[in-house]
């Protein structure tokens, strides 16, 4: 499996276990899947919970002045920011 | 059944489960919100080891859960004080924040599950009402090192924060660490199952329960306290 895949799995459970949505959910999303604004269930404090945890995860860390809603605004981009973190 | 526990400060309630006569492992709850979302699966955790025969209590510290308390008038030296005057423990059983506290107890065997440092645990209460807020987290922190401030629901003062910034689970006696499979953090055991302290909607999960009580259970056979 690529480092992009792994880190891709790694979102997608970071998203079902902060969110409490079902895997089958997660599972369809793709790149073009919109989350933030879209998501009902993630909220400002989803979203804190849900950095942390790919922090743990990926052992990475994230500065918060890297957050904004262009990582956020889908699951595309939000896989290519956690895999630039990890690259880093 | 629900007891109670004295302490300089006052008293605080205090849940019991198991024989009386067994040994009994202290369980030390997540703190701030986290508490929340984990004490149902703690409380089943307890009737799972009290179901081996394993006797457990989870008090109430100072400022949490239903402490006569205000959460802002808590200190880490409460917490201190509090855990000292509770009734010997065999073993902690340490969830995230809890795992802070353990080293506190007359006990040297503490088991530990997803152990956090200070450090990220406020980290993460003010990232949360940064974003919340629309406000700097930097500035948060700032705040919250000098006045009572308001975090991720929970009004916390400056000397707990200073402390809680400073602190880091204990290394010393004998310790077990587990974490969830998807946790990158070292362990000396992964167990499957969901992160229930990062949940907005208090959750359970019935066979993360079963296999944390079956691990605690093994290790105390192995420790030689049952």
């Amino acid at each position: 499996m690529s480092e992009a895949h792994k880190v891709e799995r790694v979102v997608r459970g970071v998203l079902r276990d902060v969110l409490g949505i079902a895997q089958a959910r997660v599972d369809a999303f793709d790149a073009e899947t919109e989350l933030f604004g879209s998501l009902p269930e993630l909220d400002s404090m989803a979203v804190a919970g849900l950095l942390t945890e790919l922090e743990d995860r990926l052992g990475i860390v994230i500065d918060d002045e890297d957050v904004d809603g262009e990582m956020l605004a889908k699951f595309g981009a939000l896989c290519d920011f956690a895999a630039s973190k990890v690259r880093a | 059944m629900i007891d109670s526990y004295a302490w300089r400060g006052g008293r605080e309630a205090l849940l019991r489960f198991g024989p009386g006569d067994a040994p009994v492992a202290l369980i030390l709850p997540p703190l701030f919100e986290e508490a929340n979302r984990t004490r149902h699966f703690l409380v089943e955790v307890m009737r799972g080891l009290a179901a081996f025969g394993i006797a457990s209590i989870l008090p109430d510290l100072p400022g949490t859960n239903d402490s006569p308390i205000a959460t802002v008038d808590a200190r880490f030296a409460d917490w201190r004080a509090a855990i000292a005057a509770l009734p010997a423990p065999a073993m902690t059983v340490g969830l995230r924040g809890g795992a802070l506290l353990d080293g506190l107890a007359v006990t040297r065997l503490h088991w530990r599950m997803a152990p956090e440092t200070g450090a990220r645990l406020l980290r993460d209460m003010v990232r949360a009402t940064a974003m919340t807020a629309g406000v700097k987290a930097a500035e948060i922190e700032t705040a919250a090192r000098t006045q009572p401030t308001a975090l991720a629901g929970n009004l916390v003062h400056q000397e707990l924060f200073t402390a809680l910034e400073s602190a880091v689970p204990d290394d010393s006696g004998t310790i077990r660490t587990v974490r969830l499979d998807d946790d990158a953090g070292i362990a000396d055991a992964c167990v499957t199952g969901t992160p229930l302290w990062r949940r907005a909607e208090p959750d359970h999960d019935p066979v993360l329960a079963a296999a944390v009580v079956a691990d605690i259970a093994q290790w105390m056979t192995s420790c030689g306290v049952r």
